[in-house]
């Protein structure tokens, strides 16, 4: 048992403790936040002296790997972009503040965890620890729509919950272990012993796991939650669940089923084509209901189902330039979405409103917010010279590879449907009539969140080979 | 003497990421600050020239090598898109010749614009161009060159319509985006067709299959022929050849630094430079090659001949530019790479100095119209010097520098067999130096006759008017500079040291019948304009009575505008008119349809999510009961 292995959410959960205690001590929330998105520096700096191991601990649950670094390092600049967007937000949930930081550390803490884990509990138990911190947060405005959002979040993740937990007890029940190899080794052996026969209660097992990692990356059918959550939820929090949650749930989904399910010839269940189909119909259906919503959030939330389903045609592709190319989507998305998100925020501050006809003539009042956001809403389309575009470049050709033509079809398709609903708001913004000529200040923290992000996405764009050299990276360790 | 070290690929590289630093640095954060914008624009540049010399002092070291690196930009499994920088002699001359003449016209425009309220913006266009013109130059494969084609054509087009606020500029920065893109059509295809046939658009590969007899087999067929022709239809549109040249002329609405600039000494240019620099693909395409000579040819005429009759400084020099560029495309069409690069880089000194004259001329009378102006030469004693040089230079009089690359290509064409062209081009020298010396004794010689608020009367005030003087020296020192190479740069290639520097061999034939003739046919067409202008001894309004159609069909350009304007509005228009009724009542049909669809469907959609926790719920497990039974029914 290697304590040291854990040390990046070792460390971020002491720091979460930290920071409630500092909460405690000052009236100064600034100092709470500084201290909180400092801080991240220690997780972020072991996970990174950790980079380029391959070493596992507690009886094999727990691995560290280049894999879950990548993942790690992710979740870490997440938290960090969302604590920099929240430190004026959170003035709304004023003397909270404390709680609210700390609870975004221990939701990274889970994520990281879920990215590291091997092994069925595990898997549950840092997933719920990430869950359960979601759903306080997503409630923390504490307004109608906000608690309607936690407390709906709560139930139908409850449900999800139980729709997992009951594959999980169906593939323990068929083979015997909760670790991800020994049952890949058990499945192997039943098939070989019984020609190639599967017992129905692994294909059973299978199609609950997807249905409950499928929850977490809000996929169809099991998206229905994600509009009214992302609504209601605090924005900062939104742009969270949209760029580290769901780069979570996509990460446990490619171990379970790679690993677990992926290794046997042939297929135990033909998982890959399940995951296009979901893809298909994620991509059609976000892109779909994206179009006709008033709301920028409530768009960037169809959005940002239509996305997960762009990121599982890298999963269905079920190869290593697949894997590699979904890792690449979760970093570009992660920070475009939490652009644009930073941007939403600094725009509601002033305007107080979320809709897109408020957002007329924003590039007289707040020209470069308004190219931020317009930068963001381009990569979320997948024009060059941003990330998304070769994000989806680079899944498409793999699901190519892999023969899936018309999954690339559909994508290419939904592609450009969705350059609808984004380029309205750009219309809105450059060519609209502003309701004043008042120009918009931003925020300190909020011009560095918007920064970093609209460079990540512009500099993982425009040099998109040591980002994809790190995503194949951390794909080698599932398909060697 | 201390051996100078060759210069690293990183320092190539930095001659085209300079100006793009000033660019960003006025764009963010000296935009309040005209001044430095325009200083930190010179500064740049003026370090790009520095190093672009350093690149031409290492090419001479090393004749017939090149330098290049290549940065690999992204890779999809096999495919790998890569980014890099090829220099040649080829190339060290354009970097040359790109950031002296930019450095000089950005001196020149620091007075040319004082006071302008968009002079941030101008320098930080004029950056960006300088920019995309350099890695047009330094690219080392076509889809790189296609992307900085592109950049330039936004800039001449932001740059034409600087004065957007003037309807005639926006209008012609419209048309001359427009009228490019056709050729760049053309372009596309090419890039295209090439890159499906062989997997590679680096120039190096690309020259490797088409010279070896059994790879060039993937662009048999006349393939080859096409991809060319497709690559000269780009250049065309940029270089205003005919039937593309229409918009050149409108474009002189921009400010005239931008004219000697872009439209004179570099972008128009890079239509020459992108045939000669894909030359040996050229080699292998005959068609594609008497393609060239042909329009170079009829381009040359063409635009001589306009430019005989115009009134506009301006306009008389963008036919100039014209017909000079179809004499470089004539030269390289008749397989004369280095007499038609040769003239490229003679032609782009002259013809920037004119330019400048031409806003120095406008800066004391306030006027583009030659007719009212007349009698500079006593007050602007720099600018009538300079308009000299590069009228003896352009029309091809011993020893300035137009009469050496002249020679070239005429000696090319006749020594080729291209006699037709040689008569052409002959009879283009002939108006060449006719139109320029028109021009020269029009403007400078005389009396005044009063600028901008003569309209149409004579001037009758006393001769020594104040408002006429002598510009600036941020205007004059630029004609200055300019005028050495208008008259030495000819002597390059006495020794074929040009010609070896570009990789060729490098023997000089002096071709004594045609310089006899070519420059008896100058000094013809310069007498001719002194007995119309100067000595009046044959009347001009005569002339142009007795052929009043000649006149008014190239007052009129040919009527090549009328013809396209014919185009668009009867035979365009009335498609898109049949389209419009296609339109209404089959595809609005289909789309209707299918929009009431989406409604009907997003109503039902809608119902499901109606917020309801319970029904959401439902949906999950009916999903996943679903996702069983597919996998009951198609097999797991």
């Amino acid at each position: 048992m290697n304590l040291y292995l854990l040390g990046p959410e070792l460390s971020l959960i002491g720091l979460a403790f930290l920071v409630i205690l500092v909460d405690l001590a000052t009236h100064n929330k600034n100092v709470v936040a500084a201290l909180a998105g400092i801080g991240l520096v220690v997780p972020a700096a072991w996970a990174v002296s950790l980079w380029g191991q391959t070493a596992s601990s507690f009886y094999g649950a727990l691995v560290v790997d280049s894999y879950s670094i990548f993942f790690k390092l992710l979740f870490i600049a997440a938290a960090a972009l969302v604590i920099l967007m929240s430190v004026q937000y959170s003035k709304r949930f004023a003397p909270y503040q404390g709680e609210y930081y700390a609870v975004i550390l221990l939701a990274t803490a889970g994520m990281m965890f879920m990215a590291s884990t091997q092994e069925l509990i595990s898997i549950y138990i840092s997933l719920e620890l990430a869950s359960i911190s979601l759903y306080v947060l997503a409630s923390f405005l504490k307004d109608a729509k906000s608690s309607e959002a936690g407390i709906k979040y709560l139930l139908l993740g409850a449900v999800s919950s139980a729709v997992l937990l009951y594959g999980m007890a169906l593939l323990y029940g068929a083979t015997g272990s909760t670790k991800l190899n020994e049952i890949a080794q058990a499945i192997q052996e039943s098939m070989q012993r019984d020609q190639g026969a599967v017992l129905p209660a692994i294909v059973l097992g299978a199609i609950f796991m997807a249905g409950g990692f499928g929850f977490k990356i809000a996929a169809v059918p099991f998206q229905m939650w994600a509009p009214d959550v992302y609504e209601g939820a605090p924005t900062p929090i939104t742009g969270f669940l949209t760029g580290a949650s769901k780069a979570a749930g996509f990460a446990v989904i490619l171990r379970v089923f790679f690993v677990a399910l992926g290794n046997q010839a042939p297929l135990p269940v033909d998982w890959p084509a399940l995951f296009a189909v979901l893809s298909a119909l994620t991509m059609t259906v976000g892109n779909l209901s994206a179009i006709p919503q008033a709301n920028i959030k409530r768009m960037l939330a169809y959005s940002s189902i239509a996305h997960a389903g762009f990121i599982l045609v890298g999963v269905a592709a079920f190869s290593s330039q697949g894997v590699g190319g979904v890792a690449y989507y979760l970093l570009g998305y992660m920070f475009t979405s939490m652009g644009a998100f930073a941007a939403i925020v600094a725009i509601s501050e002033r305007l107080g409103s979320d809709q897109i006809a408020d957002y007329s003539g924003l590039a007289r009042r707040a020209p470069l917010l308004a190219l931020i956001l317009a930068i963001c809403l381009i990569s979320l389309i997948g024009l060059p010279p941003t990330v998304g575009f070769v994000a989806k470049i680079y899944v498409f050709w793999a699901a190519l590879q892999q023969g899936l033509l018309w999954l690339v079809l559909f994508g290419v398709l939904n592609s450009v449907i969705s350059a609808y609903y984004y380029l309205r708001v750009v219309k809105a913004m450059y060519l609209g009539a502003p309701a004043s000529e008042e120009p918009l200040p931003v925020s300190r923290t909020l011009v560095v969140a918007l920064a970093v992000a609209v460079i990540a996405v512009l500099a993982i764009g425009i040099f998109p080979q040591p980002w994809l050299d790190f995503g194949t990276g951390a794909a080698i360790v599932l398909i060697p | 003497m201390p051996s100078i070290p060759p210069i690293p690929i990183e320092m190539v590289a930095a001659i085209f990421f300079l100006p793009l630093v000033s660019l960003l640095l006025i764009t963010f954060v000296t935009r309040t600050a005209p001044k430095i914008s325009g200083y930190l624009t010179i500064t740049t540049i003026g370090l790009s020239f520095i190093l672009s010399l350093w690149t031409f002092q290492t090419m001479t070291t090393m004749p017939g090598k090149h330098l290049g690196g290549v940065f690999n930009w992204i890779v999809i499994g096999e495919t790998d898109l890569q980014l890099g920088i090829y220099v040649d002699g080829l190339t060290s001359i354009m970097l040359l010749v790109v950031t002296s003449v930019s450095l000089l016209v950005q001196i020149y425009s620091t007075a040319y614009l004082h006071g302008d309220p968009g002079y941030s913006r101008f320098f930080a266009y004029m950056s960006l161009f300088t920019a995309s013109m350099l890695g047009v130059v330094l690219a080392d494969n076509l889809l790189m060159i296609f992307i900085f084609w592109e950049l330039v054509g936004v800039c001449s087009y932001l740059l034409i319509g600087f004065w957007f606020q003037k309807p005639e500029a926006a209008a012609a920065a419209k048309k001359a985006f427009v009228v490019t893109r056709f050729g760049d059509l053309g372009f596309l295809m090419a890039i295209l067709l090439l890159f499906s046939r062989t997997g590679t658009l680096d120039f190096q590969h690309l020259f490797e299959i088409v010279d070896s007899p059994e790879k060039a087999a993937v662009l048999g067929g006349g393939l080859l022929t096409w991809a060319a022709i497709g690559i000269f239809s780009g250049a065309v549109g940029k270089s205003a050849q005919f039937p593309l040249h229409v918009w050149l002329p409108d474009a002189m609405e921009g400010p005239t630094p931008v004219s000697a600039l872009i439209h004179a000494a570099t972008m128009v240019a890079a239509g020459v430079y992108l045939v000669a620099r894909s030359f040996p693909l050229f080699e292998q395409a005959p068609q594609a090659l008497f393609t060239v000579a042909v329009i170079g040819t009829i381009t040359a005429f063409v635009g001589a001949s306009m430019g005989l009759v115009m009134h506009d400084f301006k306009r008389v020099l963008a036919y100039s530019t014209i017909s000079q560029l179809g004499l470089m495309m004539m030269g390289l069409g008749v397989g004369g790479v280095v007499a038609g690069i040769f003239h490229l880089f003679n032609h782009a000194f002259f013809k920037a100095m004119m330019f400048l004259c031409a806003g120095s001329a406008h800066h004391a009378t306030h006027t583009y119209d030659i007719r009212k102006m007349g009698g500079l030469a006593r007050y602007m004693p720099i600018t009538f010097s300079a308009m000299m040089i590069g009228g003896l230079s352009i029309s091809g009089i011993f020893p300035f520098s137009g009469f050496w690359s002249k020679d070239e290509i005429l000696g090319e064409a006749l020594g080729n067999g291209y006699n037709i062209s040689y008569i052409f081009a002959l009879i283009t020298a002939f108006m060449t130096a006719f139109y320029m010396f028109r021009l020269t004794f029009v403007a400078f010689l005389g009396e005044y006759r009063g600028g901008e608020h003569a309209e149409g009367e004579r001037w009758s005030g006393s001769p020594g008017h104040h408002s006429l003087h002598e510009s600036p020296a941020a205007m004059a020192i630029p004609l200055i500079v300019l005028a050495i190479p208008s008259v030495v740069s000819g002597f390059a290639n006495m020794n074929g040291d040009f010609a070896r520097f570009l990789g060729e061999a490098g023997v000089v034939k002096l071709h004594w019948d045609v310089i006899f003739t070519s420059t008896t046919v100058a000094l013809l067409g310069i007498l001719t304009a002194y007995l119309f202008y100067v000595a009046k001894v044959i009347p001009v309004e005569t002339v142009a009575r007795t052929f009043p159609h000649i006149h008014g069909f190239l007052l009129n350009k040919y009527y090549m505008d009328d013809l396209y304007g014919w185009i668009v509005e009867k035979l365009y228009l009335g498609i898109c008119h049949l389209l419009d009724l296609f339109d209404q009542y089959v595809v609005d049909g289909v789309v209707n349809g299918i929009a009431s669809l989406t409604t009907a469907s997003g109503g039902v959609i809608r119902r499901l999510e109606s917020g309801q926790v319970q029904g959401y719920a439902l949906v999950i497990f009916v999903g996943l009961v679903a996702i069983v039974g597919g996998f009951l029914v198609f097999g797991g």
